[in-house]
Parts: structure tokens; C-alpha cells; sequence
């Protein structure tokens, strides 16, 4: 399941543009929506802060 | 499992503005250079996102065309395509345009803003003597400033936008004496502005460009996990890339990852207290940046400062010059806000909302036609300023402790080298690369 | 009463050195100018004290023979009569003394009082790193920068005495930077250095005389009372001299009177609350001359350091150089003290005592032949240091926030400009003088 780290995360957006599904909402913070995402794992590489992982469960 | 090895003169770590036009000087003047970003795109904060259609700037919107970074340009070879900005920008106070020319800027704003004539006369007097004769203390904020002249709110209000908009911190707590000094320091590279029709990344681009046709390398989703040091010397980094992991063995690091992260890299034990000091009262700034999008222009000229409104410093209506950054048909706006305060905390959820009120409330047009495609905030860990030049701020040379291990970029900006931040950080690279020349030679060991 | 009134195109008040270099340089550009000095004799602390027949220094001994301060007194054709010191110093420590070694390498003495060659070893790159990569940070001490290095107890003394020495404070006080900058900055000046035959007064008797070639004048006895300031540009200075209070309005008013006594002269009303601020956190400095004579030289060397003493540095066997400065057949010798901390309290009357206390043990000829004439303390409101480079300190810039008033002297000296002092105020004078040139012409009024 895609993560965010609230602690690390500024909200800067970048995921959002590159996420193929859509899936990613950024105002301020970071929104999943997780019936989109499909664990592509596109948003992790673009992440500049390193903020987002891929978790179990 | 043996390690790979590979040997270069200079690494450079990070692909922002700083990093690259390091790069790209050097590769130019013979150092085998070998560039490493963490991500997938060059650019950092120089770079572009592709959304819709659309394109969205991660932090550099407006190009200087002279000056310190255009010059790069100019000594590498590098393609700079910039469209000028031709139009003079206008000033919405409260719900009221003020369209007027630009030779009679600043005068007719501020008497726009305040009708005594004394007072600004007053105030006047005292800005011209702080750009004539000498800037004010650096324990000193613009706002204390502004205030030995006048208590005018309005008045004070223009200078709350302009040192917003040039340093992302307002009047109460920005330097006087770093807001005063880049008049003759990084704003003058912005007398001639303009726009990259492909966004800030094809600059970028172009500079990547530049260091491969000199045999260079910008190796990217190559993440930097230590600086090698021994004896007080850097002498190479240990990176992660596709491949694994590889040392990268070199005469000189150059970090464009900001001075923290310099640290943590390298390790703080051979950092010197006095130095971890002056990092740590570094204060990193956050700036909002709000993609709008419409099927027509939401304002007349390209730039649009937003005075007495919540949050909101300007409006910029890019599609005027640059109709590549939207599709066809449609147009395209960035609008840039701060927090009040940079040093108290924020709730970030709310600065967000606030901005886009003012929006709502401030443009006219907006709620009819306007569409909020994108909302990025730069702060922290990814900030808009790394060292926001707050009263009473240190500025951290270029040059580590570490030898040969150099910092670049606009956490490491000279006196007179924030605002803006582009000019700047080109400006380090340009110290940080004299200085590699007069100590190596391209392929001298030590 | 109506008040007399005169006009020149630089006033300055006060006449050491600072202050008598700017006023022969703008004299000799062409500059009418005044100096006003308020004792009867003018050099303050490069000046020379006559008692009993002999010659007593109030802070400058030891002159800097080439570099700013030299380079002034050819500029303005002043006799610099200074003869020259051949002989390589000595050093106190324990009880022996150590010769410095004749190779010419500044830090191999470091050899003389570590054994461990691996030590001294490490700490030789330390430095050398220092004065060829970066100097550390102004927040870190020079202890802490040794104690990087070393810990070992006479490397630390030596290094406390120099800086004690140069800076009038000691290591664990000192900020580092300053230290490392000086050895570009204004210690090159003394190769080679040398004691004025006639005193130091008689330099700055000889700037005088440039002065008054000219046409300048050097009013003693002549007090200013006030600094003259409209719409925040300084117009002129009320000073009382013997026959009452005159007037003299003057293009550019240059203090050599300390940042403080200027902003008391002017009014502090017209400073902003940083520069205020950065006035208040100077830290004057304390050293305490005394004067020996005898009827034969107490030591064969005119430097001799002393370390690990409970507070003398230095003693000074200055008639082996200049014979002028005692009655035939007598000598004279100046040592130097510093309290070991210039920010905590002190008792002067101890300081004084441990002084004296150190000659009688540490110099065996001391008690047989030596006698003390005089025992001078220079520090508060006739300082030794106005600014102390006290790590974190600020430096001072020569220009108040006030148009036109300067400031020149060893408060407002520049980053590497602090050691010793003289060339460091030489040197504000040339900063000053050279404004001054930038903004207008000789004659030309505002």
C-alpha cells in the first residue's frame, strides 16, 4: 500500500503530475485516493523529498 | 561482491541550477564532470512538470536574460530559449487595478497607495539613502526600516510585497540590509525578464546538453549516499544508481543538495561546531505556487502584484507570452503566495485555502472562468529558499570545512544573491568554479 | 552671541591614526580639511608619553614597515622614520628559551615545543588548510579549532600568546576566522617590523605635517561637541577649543572617536535599532603596559614571548633597536598583559600585580637591575581593542547609517583587519578616503 510521510512531505505536487491513474492529490498535503492507484510506483521515484513508500497490509 | 570504480575530476551532486551550471562551466574548461540526480528529471527547483497538457514550474518562473546566468549561457554554448517579457506588469490594490507606465513605476503605485505627498517624500528619501550611501544593519528588518519614515500602512504594504516576492519573507522579518543590497546585487540580472516557452526545464536541459558534448555525464536517478572523506579531504562519493551501488572517486564534490544535506552526506564529525552552528539557524522558506487554468485569459498582462490581500503577492499570466505552456485554446496562470510569517508555525491546509480566496475574491473573472488545476508547496526539506535571509541570518560560504568539498545553489547565495534565487546560485557556481581553476588543473591528481 | 562658523569639506574628529591618515590623504587629494583633537597632543594610542627622560608608548610599539600604513605615509610624502627589528624573537616557556628556527617556515617552531611529530604533524595540515582551503567559521573559537588537532599543552600556549598578541584575547575566546584571515590580512604588513626611533608620536607628528602642507589643520585642545545631522545626512560638527564654540560645516565628517562616541555625538536618534545594536555588542579590550628601565639591556633579544606565565605575553627590549627612546646609557622595555578573560570581570589591581609578578619570575635580570617607571591600562572608554574579535563578533562597517559621517579607526576595521591595529585602521582610512573620492569632488558642496 502506497505511504505518505506526513513528517517529510512539504505538498509540493510533483506526484500528482506524474501519476498515470490519477490517483494522487496534493493541497498543502498529500490525498491518495487507493481505489485508483495501482501501485505503479512512478510517484515514488519522482518523489523529491522521499516521502512515499510502498508498505505491507 | 566487488565494487565499481570509476575516477573523474569533479562530482557534482544534484541537477538544480547550481549544480548544473557547475557542471557545465567545467566540462567546458576540460574537468571530466560526472553529475548525479536523485530523481528521474534534471532541475530541482529550475525544473517543469507535464499535467494535462499543461506545464508547471517547480520554482523558477521568470528568467532573468542578463546577468550572471544568462551569461553561462553565453560561455558553454547552451541554448537559451526565453521568450522577453514585453508588457509592463500591473498592480491590483485591494479590488482596484493600477495600470500605469512603467517609467512611472514605483512613484505612481506609491502614490497610489498613500496621497500625502510628504510622507512618501520622507520615505522616499530614505530608501534612496539606503541604496546610495549604505544599507541598513543586517540586525535590522525592512519593516523597522520602512517604520523610521513612515506608519503608513499602505505604504508599508509595497514593500511587504516586494521583499515577499524577491525573498519569500515579508517585511517584518526580512534583512533590510540583504533586501537593500540586491538592488545592485541579483535583481539587476532581472531588467530584462522572460519566460521559457517549454518551461524552466528545457534550460536545464539545454546546460545537460552542453556537459555531454564536452564528454560529461548527468547521470540521473543516481541517488548520492556518502561523501568519501579522508584526512579532512573529500575524495570521491559513493552513489546508488540503477545499477547498484558505485564509487565515484574525484579531485573535487560539489554539492548542490544544500548545506544539511552536504552534512549529512560527508558526516557531521568532521564538520567544526561554529560551522553546524551557523547551518542549523539556517530557516528554509515556503512558498505556494497555484496552477490555474481557463479558456481565457484571466487578466489582460502577464504579471499582476496583488497588494492588501490575505496571502497573495502575484498573479502571472503566462499564456501573454508563452502560449506553448498551455494547449492550444486554453491558457495558463501561476499564482505565488507565503505564509505571514516564516519563522512561526503554519497550518498549511489553511495558507492553501487562503490563497486561493484571495484568488476568488481579489480577481475579478476568476470564479467564473477559473479552474485550479495544481497546488505545490515548497518548504522544509524542499524549500523555496533554503536560507531565508531573516534578520540577524548568517550567509554560508561556498567552501566547506571539508577540503575540496564545495556547496552551491541558494543555501550557500552570496550578500546580494537571494532574491530571485536563479542569479544566485548560477553566481555560486561561478565562485565555486574559479576557484576549482586555480587549484586543478583537468586530470591532476593530487 | 553670534557663534563663529567655518567651512571645510572633511572634518575629523579625533586624531589617532585612523584619523590623521584620512585627513593627510584627502588633504593631499586636494580635501579642505580639519582635525580636531581633544587632549593637547594628538596620536591617542600611537602616541609616546615622555617621563623622566624616557619614552613611553600608549598602544602602538611595534610598526608595521611596509603594506597600508606605510604605503600611506609615501603616498602623502610624511618621513617614516622606523628602524628595522633583524633579529628572529625568542620564546619563554618553562623556564627555557627557545630560539625561533632559522628556515624560515612559520610553523616548524611548532617542532620546539611537541616532541610528537605525528601530532604536530596533523595540526601543520590543520592550519595550512585554514590559510589555503577556507578560514573556519567567525563562531568558532581558535581553541576549539586547535583542540581539532591537539591538546597538548604548549602548542595551545603558543598559539594563546599569539592571539593574545595580535587580538588582545585569548584562544578560547578568539573567533578563529579572524585569527586565519589576519595571517592574509594585516599581519603581512609586518615584514619586516620595526620600533619608531623617536617614538610613535613622531609618525603621526610627520602625518601632520603633511597635513598642514597642504593646508589642513590640526586643531589640539579642541573638543567636539556635537555632530551636526538634517534629514539624516551629517552637516557639520560643534567643537569647543580654547577660544570657544565654533561651528564647521563640512561636506563628509569623519569620527575617529569609536562607533559608540560617534552615536553619542550625533545622537543616537539617528542610528537604526540594528546598527544600535551592533554598537552595543562591541567588546572593548584590556592590556596593561609597563615600562622598565635599567642601567643595562635585562634581556639580549628586543622580542622576547613569554608563555605559560600567569599573565604576561611579550616583553620588549626596545632600546637594543632604537636608542632614542632612553636617556644615554639607560634602557627602557615595554611588556605587555592581558587578562585571561576579556569578557569576564577582573580586578586591575591583581592584573597589575601578576604582571609585575611575572617579570620577577620569569626574567632573572629583572630583580637585580630592572625598575618599574610607569604602568599604563588601556581598556573601556580608551580601550585597547574597541572591538574585540571575540568569536561571533560583528564587524563594524566604516559608514554610519548617517549620509555622510564616517567612522575610521580599530572599531570599524575590516574582516582580517584586527590584528595589531595599526594597518587594520590604516586601512579604514583608505576604505573612507576612497568613498569620500567616489561621491564628491574637493570643494563641491551638496
Amino acid at each position: 500500500m502506497l505511504t505518505v510521510n506526513e513528517e517529510t512531505c512539504v505538498g509540493c505536487g510533483w506526484c500528482q503530475t506524474f501519476c498515470p491513474q490519477d490517483a494522487l492529490h496534493a493541497w498543502g498535503y498529500l490525498e491518495i485516493d487507493y481505489e485508483k492507484c495501482d501501485e505503479c510506483l512512478v510517484c515514488i521515484e519522482f518523489c523529491p523529498t522521499d516521502s512515499l513508500s510502498m508498505t505491507n497490509s | 561482491m566487488k565494487k565499481k570504480q570509476e575516477k573523474c575530476d569533479v562530482a557534482v551532486l544534484g541537477s538544480g541550477i547550481g549544480g548544473l551550471c557547475s557542471a557545465a562551466l567545467l566540462a567546458n574548461k576540460g574537468y571530466e564532470t560526472i553529475v548525479v540526480e536523485k530523481l528521474p528529471i534534471v532541475g530541482g527547483r529550475c525544473a517543469t512538470l507535464k499535467y494535462k497538457g499543461y506545464k508547471i514550474p517547480t520554482g523558477v518562473l521568470g528568467v532573468p536574460m542578463v546577468g550572471s546566468f544568462k551569461s553561462i549561457f553565453d560561455e558553454v554554448g547552451a541554448e537559451f530559449d526565453v521568450t522577453p517579457m514585453t508588457t509592463p506588469p500591473k498592480y491590483l490594490v485591494g479590488n482596484e487595478i493600477i495600470d500605469t507606465p512603467e517609467s512611472d513605476q514605483p512613484d505612481a503605485i506609491l502614490s497610489r497607495l498613500c496621497s500625502d505627498e510628504k510622507e512618501i517624500a520622507i520615505l522616499k528619501r530614505g530608501i534612496n539613502k539606503a541604496r546610495t550611501w549604505s544599507p541598513p544593519s543586517n540586525e535590522m528588518s525592512l519593516q523597522d526600516f520602512i517604520y523610521q519614515y513612515t506608519r503608513n500602512e499602505n505604504l508599508a504594504e509595497y514593500y511587504n510585497n516586494m521583499s515577499d516576492r524577491i525573498l519569500s519573507t515579508r517585511a517584518h522579518e526580512v534583512s533590510a540590509k540583504e533586501y537593500f543590497q540586491s538592488f545592485s546585487g541579483s535583481l539587476k540580472d532581472f531588467q530584462r525578464v522572460g519566460f521559457a516557452p517549454e518551461g524552466s526545464i528545457a534550460l536545464m536541459k539545454a546546460l545537460k546538453k552542453a556537459i555531454e558534448a564536452k564528454g560529461g555525464k548527468v547521470i540521473t536517478q543516481c541517488r548520492a549516499k556518502k561523501i568519501l572523506v579522508k584526512n579532512e579531504i573529500a575524495e570521491g562519493v559513493v552513489v546508488e544508481g540503477k545499477k547498484g551501488e558505485t564509487t565515484i572517486l574525484a579531485n573535487n564534490i560539489v554539492s548542490n543538495a544544500g548545506p544539511k544535506k552536504t552534512v549529512a552526506l560527508a558526516g557531521k564529525e568532521y564538520f567544526e561546531r561554529g560551522y553546524l552552528r551557523e547551518l542549523r539557524n539556517m530557516v528554509p522558506s515556503l512558498q505556494i505556487w497555484v496552477t490555474s487554468i481557463s479558456d481565457r485569459p484571466l487578466f489582460d498582462v502577464p504579471i499582476l502584484y496583488t497588494y492588501k490581500t490575505r496571502r497573495l503577492v502575484s498573479f502571472v499570466c503566462v499564456s501573454h507570452v508563452c502560449p506553448e505552456l498551455a494547449p492550444k485554446g486554453k491558457y495558463i496562470h501561476y499564482s505565488i503566495s507565503s505564509p505571514v510569517s516564516q519563522i512561526a508555525p503554519w497550518n498549511l491546509k489553511n495558507e492553501v485555502n487562503m490563497h486561493i480566496q484571495d484568488l476568488k475574491d481579489h480577481l475579478p473573472g476568476y470564479n467564473k472562468y477559473g479552474e485550479v488545476l495544481h497546488v505545490g508547496c515548497y518548504w522544509g526539506e524542499w524549500p523555496t529558499l533554503a536560507n531565508a535571509p531573516i534578520v540577524g541570518y548568517n550567509d554560508i560560504p561556498q567552501k566547506t570545512p571539508i577540503e575540496n568539498l564545495y556547496n552551491v545553489g541558494d543555501g550557500v547565495a552570496k550578500k546580494g544573491g537571494w532574491a530571485g534565487g536563479s542569479p544566485g546560485c548560477a553566481l555560486t557556481a561561478k565562485i565555486v568554479v574559479d576557484d576549482i581553476e586555480n587549484r586543478f588543473k583537468p586530470g591532476q591528481s593530487l | 552671541m553670534g557663534q563663529k562658523q567655518e567651512k571645510y569639506d572633511a572634518v575629523v574628529l579625533g586624531s589617532g591614526i585612523g584619523g590623521l591618515c584620512s585627513a593627510a590623504l584627502l588633504a593631499n587629494k586636494g580635501y579642505k580639511t580639519l582635525v580636531v583633537e581633544k587632549l593637547p597632543i594628538i596620536g591617542g594610542r600611537c602616541s609616546t608619553l615622555k617621563y623622566k627622560g624616557f619614552k613611553i608608548p600608549t598602544g602602538v610599539v611595534a610598526v608595521p614597515m611596509s603594506g597600508v600604513l606605510r604605503s600611506i605615509f609615501d603616498d602623502v610624502g610624511a618621513n617614516f622614520d622606523v628602524s628595522p627589528i633583524t633579529v628572529p624573537p625568542k620564546y619563554l616557556i618553562d623556564k627555557r628559551i627557545i630560539d625561533e628556527p632559522s628556515d624560515g617556515q612559520p610553523l616548524s617552531i611548532l617542532s620546539r615545543f611537541c616532541s610528537d611529530e605525528k601530532e604536530v604533524s596533523m595540526l601543520k595540515r590543520g592550519i595550512e588548510k585554514a590559510g589555503t582551503w577556507n578560514a573556519p567559521s567567525n563562531e568558532t573559537t581558535l581553541l576549539d579549532f586547535l583542540h581539532q588537532y591537539t591538546g597538548n599543552k604548549n602548542i595551545i600556549s603558543y598559539f594563546n600568546n599569539k592571539c593574545d598578541i595580535f587580538f588582545t584575547v585569548g584562544a578560547h575566546e578568539v573567533s578563529a576566522r579572524e585569527y586565519f584571515l589576519s595571517h592574509t590580512g594585516s599581519l603581512k604588513d609586518f615584514q619586516p617590523i620595526g620600533f619608531a626611533n623617536q617614538g610613535s608620536i613622531s609618525l603621526m607628528k610627520a602625518l601632520k605635517k603633511a597635513i598642514e602642507a597642504k593646508q589642513g589643520r590640526v586643531l589640539t585642545q579642541c573638543r567636539a561637541k556635537k555632530i551636526l545631522v538634517r534629514n539624516g545626512i551629517a552637516e557639520g560638527v560643534v567643537v569647543e577649543g580654547k577660544n570657544g564654540e565654533t561651528t564647521i560645516l563640512a561636506t563628509a565628517v569623519i569620527s575617529n572617536t569609536g562607533p559608540k562616541k560617534t552615536v553619542a555625538l550625533a545622537g543616537k536618534e539617528h542610528f537604526d535599532r540594528g546598527y544600535l545594536k551592533q554598537v552595543r555588542n562591541m567588546m572593548p579590550s584590556l592590556q596593561m603596559w609597563v615600562t622598565t628601565i635599567s642601567d643595562r639591556p635585562l634581556f639580549d633579544v628586543p622580542f622576547l614571548f613569554t608563555l605559560k606565565t600567569r599573565r604576561l605575553l611579550t616583553f620588549l627590549s626596545a632600546s637594543l633597536i632604537s636608542t632614542g627612546l632612553a636617556p644615554e646609557g639607560k634602557y627602557v622595555h615595554y611588556s605587555i598583559s592581558g587578562p585571561a578573560t576579556q569578557t569576564g570581570p577582573w580586578n586591575l589591581k591583581n592584573e597589575v600585580n601578576l604582571h609585575i609578578q611575572d617579570l620577577k619570575d620569569n626574567l632573572p635580570d629583572f630583580n637585580k637591575y630592572g625598575e618599574i617607571l610607569h604602568v599604563g591600562c588601556y581598556w573601556g572608554e580608551l580601550p585597547t581593542y574597541s572591538n574585540t574579535p571575540i568569536a561571533g563578533f560583528n564587524n563594524i562597517p566604516q559608514k554610519t547609517p548617517v549620509e555622510n559621517l564616517y567612522n575610521v579607526g580599530d572599531g570599524v576595521a575590516k574582516e582580517g583587519g584586527f590584528s595589531c591595529g595599526s594597518p587594520g585602521c590604516a586601512l579604514t582610512a583608505r576604505i573612507v578616503v576612497e568613498d569620500i573620492e567616489n561621491r564628491f569632488k574637493p570643494g563641491q558642496l551638496f
